[in-house]
């Protein structure tokens, strides 16, 4: 009894010392809310899920390459000449044949932007959709806004809808097209004789150069300083 | 050892939670993957039938490629054995996984390193600048009456300089009308919430103090003033 006990002590120290202890540790105490008035920082929600998928791939990467050096080392039974591979070997395999496999895209996309001139532009060492695309997206976005309210004020004498949370208009048409689902920024209550009020223009995070739109229907490109002018936020002292 | 033990348990979450995410993410993100997926029954014959092609075919071609190079006088096997051909098909299964995960990591960091929003945020700072919104509207209602008109010109000039932002940029108000031209609450929302399970709306009504709920309890309260916004009110909740 006493050694079971005598070994129990033993082990007590180095397991909260050891790796596994600190990690289980480490991982109780992260999802501990936070305290109220502390500053205390946490993961964006879209970072989290991007870490996440690294953790995930990473974790396929490393399953792959298990994979592949139990694979090969079976077959190597067969050919006495052929050399056991170590999961670091074949890891550092797997990340050659990557880095193949990238340079193999990047010529790709070289060669896809020569074949079509006008249709991509360069960003560092990737080509992107030209942004003529992303700027028409963004306007066929606004323009169903635009028919929804004209819509619903067609329906209700003359009124746009005092939120834009009404039953009327879907919620995925007040969302700009952003990953995010961002809502476009809509000055509620206004009716249609106000042709020259802004009733509604792109978030912030579409840059300096929005889209808005106007109660007469029309549809413009505005700077950021015009867009809080539009909307009544007063000048910084 | 100790040292680390001793500041996760003082400011656990900010510290840890990036570590911890890698190394516990890949779990979420594989359930995610796998409740998204929702192959059909034609693509999974199509998937089915041509890994059957293939393998049948490319240990046709190999057993016929081995018979014409294989020596008189060999220890090896007479016909190229099917375990060959399952194993090397099982490395390049392994091998493509192991390219696509790197692949899709190096994306993943391009996207966290040149995305718009932060890595970390301050869940206190975010709801503290709907809190100061809700406490100076609710002055702003006082002063005026709940007068609709006077308190929406109010709202865009709303202090917000402590998280650089303006009001009518970061929050989205609701206006709910009560008696003519008169406010019977107004309804702040956070427009782009960067954690979005811990962001709360304020709610604004006269005689009764400013009060905060979750932000996915935003059904329920518009649901409370007669607002049926319904699930599709907003796509991203």
């Amino acid at each position: 009894m006493q050694f079971v006990a005598g070994r129990l002590k033993s082990h007590t120290p180095s397991v909260a010392t050891s790796p596994v202890g600190i990690l289980c540790l480490l991982t109780a105490t992260a999802p501990l809310p936070a305290r109220a008035g502390m500053t205390v920082y946490d993961l964006t929600d879209v970072a989290r899920l991007r870490l996440e998928d690294i953790s995930f791939f990473t974790v396929l990467l490393l399953v792959s390459a298990l994979g592949i050096r139990l694979l090969w080392n079976y077959l190597a039974k067969d050919f006495p000449r052929l050399p056991r591979l170590s999961f670091l070997k074949a890891l550092s395999l797997t990340g050659l044949l990557s880095l193949l496999m990238a340079l193999i895209l990047i010529m790709i996309s070289g060669a896809r932007e020569i074949l079509t001139p006008g249709t991509w532009y360069r960003q560092g060492s990737h080509y992107r959709p030209n942004d003529v695309g992303n700027a028409e997206m963004r306007q066929q976005t606004i323009e169903g806004l635009r028919s929804a309210l004209m819509r619903y004020a067609n329906s209700h004498g003359g009124r746009f809808p005092p939120h834009d949370y009404v039953e009327e208009i879907p919620g995925r048409v007040w969302e700009a097209p952003d990953m995010a689902g961002t809502r476009y920024v809509y000055v509620g209550g206004l009716s249609t004789n106000q042709l020259t009020a802004l009733l509604a223009c792109e978030p912030r995070n579409f840059g300096e150069q929005r889209f808005a739109l106007f109660v007469d229907g029309e549809i413009k490109q505005l700077q950021t300083p015009e867009i809080h002018k539009l909307l009544g936020v007063p000048d910084k002292p | 050892m100790i040292a680390v033990v001793f500041l996760a348990t003082l400011n656990g979450p900010a510290i840890l939670v990036l570590p911890v995410t890698l190394l516990i993410g890949w779990w979420p993100s594989a359930a995610r993957l796998i409740t998204t997926l929702n192959p059909g029954g034609g693509a999974a014959a199509a998937l089915i039938l041509a890994v059957v092609v293939f393998l049948l075919g490319s240990h046709q071609f190999c057993g016929w490629l081995y018979s014409k190079l294989r020596p008189e006088e060999s220890a090896y096997p007479l016909k190229w054995p099917g375990r060959w051909t399952l194993c090397s098909f099982g490395m390049l299964l392994c091998t493509l996984l192991a390219i696509g995960s790197l692949m899709l990591t190096t994306h993943q960091l391009y996207w966290l390193s040149r995305g718009s929003d932060p890595v970390f945020a301050d869940p206190f700072r975010e709801n503290r600048a709907i809190m100061w919104t809700a406490v100076a509207l609710q002055k702003s209602g006082e002063s005026w009456n709940w007068d609709e008109n006077k308190v929406r010109e109010t709202f865009p000039g709303t202090d917000q300089s402590f998280v650089n932002r303006t009001a009518i940029e970061s929050i989205e108000p609701i206006w709910i009308a009560g008696e003519p031209g008169k406010l019977r609450a107004i309804v702040l929302v956070p427009r782009h919430p960067l954690l979005r399970g811990r962001a709360r709306i304020a709610v604004i009504e006269p005689g009764i103090k400013s009060f905060t709920r979750s932000l996915s309890e935003l059904h329920q309260t518009l649901a409370s003033f007669g607002i049926r916004s319904g699930p599709t009110a907003n796509s991203a909740l």
